[in-house]
């Protein structure tokens, strides 16, 4: 890791209850947070296995500000890869998703299999005498399945992922069905929310039940699960039994808010840096960022159900997925919006975000119950320390 | 599917279609219900999960029970925590049909601009509709609204339907 570079706005930040705005704005930090964290010792999700459910399905993502293409290369296996030409650095593909079985770059041709490596090159005989294609296929990250979620790093010194995730694990597994039910696309939500990526991960899966009108409407009170913050990076998650909804006749459908079949708990993970694997109710997703400059974060919320889902809870989820939890969701649209007024009260200059519900009982933060904001502490812990503030 | 040229019939279809963009670009979320059948439902996506065929997409009242409980939700609910913005659609007629059962087959362009509290203004989705019109009692009404936005990731989030 180099040193930290002189022009950060943060020398002498000593609590990491105590978030000074300056780290949510500023361009110096996130630009090292992308070399430290992006491109740094943590595991992303590049793509759900139900994304690419043949051979040679591909897809694109960007982690951090890289390109990526993703591939299925056989039953089990997957490529990672740099969407960069390693002839002249041309983006390979601009698909969102597709089918190929080998890529050729645009520019001059050269033709990569799905694994990335270079098989043919026009006018190679005018190379230099030294040219060799084993040392030009296109660039792999390390990458590895776990509960049908392919996740990739740039940096070799990730921990495996089970360190990675430490006691989180469970509560991810939960979320996705446990490990014995297979997962089904049922499609994405696609969002630009209006603030830095690391307010969106603090304000998503943590807040009081204070902020929801619609919760409150329907009379429902959730939040008292127990809350673990572990792993490499303090990803925390809370994985919990759901209170049913009753019908207090306010909806005139109500059914958008029961739970149907016997899905009886609710888990909700903020995986670092930015992933999200929640299941609420009967709907099930998975959100990834993408952070656009200090001040923007694309979100892809994918929605997915049990492929041995019988026809009316298939239906059910769609309706659910497609109306509660995203960024224009009956519950959620209050949350995004929260997340863009925190940015917004940024520009005060000495101000800072305060972390205080929960820490008298649980100062490591560690173990805390879920409407707390002892959580959150771990990982700021580790932020501090990665990015050598 | 034949198409319509009847200038009377298409003038109607027009006038649908303007009371549902004056009653969106206005906040008026009951002109907005005014605008479906009894059994009318309506549904905004993107033509990426279109395309891929998944049923996902940013809303789906596909109930009237679901469209009442939508005009709650922007009158009523989100009312006080969401930020509120002013739209503004711009709609072009694209083709109108007959459908095989006696109902009308419409597609028609949206473009639909955002101008925030501060007043800046930008574009929130650009896209098409595919509406199934019926006449219901005398007046054109949607039996069924399908907004297809070409714009896969939007700038903000959306709170009134397109
Ligand atoms: S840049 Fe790709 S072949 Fe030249
Ligand atoms: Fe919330």
């Amino acid at each position: 890791m180099n040193a930290p570079s002189r022009d950060l706005p943060i020398r002498a930040w000593t609590d990491h209850t105590r978030i000074p705005y300056a780290l949510y704005t500023d361009e110096a930090i996130y630009r090292q947070e992308l070399e430290r964290i992006f491109y740094g010792p943590f595991w992303q999700p590049v793509a759900l296995e139900a994304e690419l459910p043949a051979v040679n399905d591909y897809k694109t993502i960007v982690v951090g500000e890289t390109p990526l293409i993703v591939t299925r290369t056989g039953a089990d296996e997957f490529a990672v890869m740099v969407n960069a030409c390693a002839h002249r650095g041309v983006q390979i593909t601009t698909e969102f998703k597709g089918t190929a079985s080998d890529f050729s770059c645009p520019y001059h041709a050269w033709a990569y299999d799905n694994c990335g490596n270079l098989r043919k090159v026009p006018g190679e005989e005018r190379f230099p005498e030294n040219f060799d294609k084993r040392h030009y296929g296109l660039r792999r990250l390390r990458a590895v399945l776990w509960n049908q979620v392919l996740w990739a790093t740039f940096d070799d010194a990730t921990p495996p992922i089970d360190e990675f995730f430490g006691e989180v694990a469970d509560s991810i597994r939960a979320a996705l069905g446990g490990g014995e039910r297979r997962l089904k696309l049922l499609g994405y939500q696609k969002i630009i929310f209006n603030c830095n990526w690391k307010v969106y991960m603090d304000n998503d899966g943590y807040h009081a039940g204070l902020l929801h009108t619609a919760f409150r409407m329907l009379n429902y009170q959730g939040g008292t699960a127990p809350l673990v913050a572990d792993g490499f990076a303090g990803h925390w998650g809370a994985h919990y039994g759901a209170q049913r909804m009753v019908d207090n006749g306010y909806l005139a459908d109500p059914t958008l808010v029961f739970t149907e079949g016997d899905e009886k708990t609710a888990a909700v993970n903020l995986l670092r840096p930015v992933t999200q694997v929640v299941k609420h109710l009967n709907a099930i997703n998975f959100r990834f960022g993408r952070p656009l400059g200090p001040d923007k974060t694309e979100v892809h919320y994918t929605y997915l159900a049990f492929a041995d889902d019988p026809p009316e809870l298939l239906q059910h989820r769609i309706r659910q997925s497609a109306n509660l939890l995203g960024p224009s969701g009956f519950v959620s649209i209050e949350d995004g919006s929260m997340f863009e007024r925190v940015q917004k009260a940024m520009g005060a200059p000495g101000g800072e975000i305060n972390f205080l519900k929960g820490l008298k009982d649980s100062p490591d933060g560690h173990r805390s119950l879920q409407n707390d904001e002892a959580g959150n502490t771990p990982w700021w812990r580790y932020y501090k320390q990665v990015m050598g503030l | 599917m034949t198409v319509i040229t009847d200038p009377g019939l298409l003038a109607r279809v027009d006038a649908l279609q303007q009371a549902y963009a004056h009653a969106l670009d206005r906040r008026d979320m009951q002109g907005w219900l005014a605008c479906f059948a009894s059994t009318g439902r309506y549904e905004l996506t993107s033509a990426e999960n279109v395309r891929m065929g998944l049923p996902v997409g940013m809303m789906l009242d596909d109930c009237h029970e679901r469209l009442r409980d939508r005009v709650k939700y922007v009158n009523e609910v989100w009312n006080h925590a969401v930020e509120h913005y002013l739209a503004r659609h711009l709609l072009s007629r694209d083709l109108c049909a007959w459908a095989d059962d006696g109902s009308l087959a419409a597609s028609t362009n949206f473009s639909v601009f955002y101008t925030n509290a501060e007043g800046k203004s930008a574009l929130l989705a650009v896209g098409h509709y595919e509406d199934i019109i019926v006449d219901e009692g005398g007046a054109l009404r949607f039996a069924s609204k399908r907004a297809v936005m070409d714009t896969a990731v939007p700038p903000r989030y959306i709170i009134y339907p397109l």
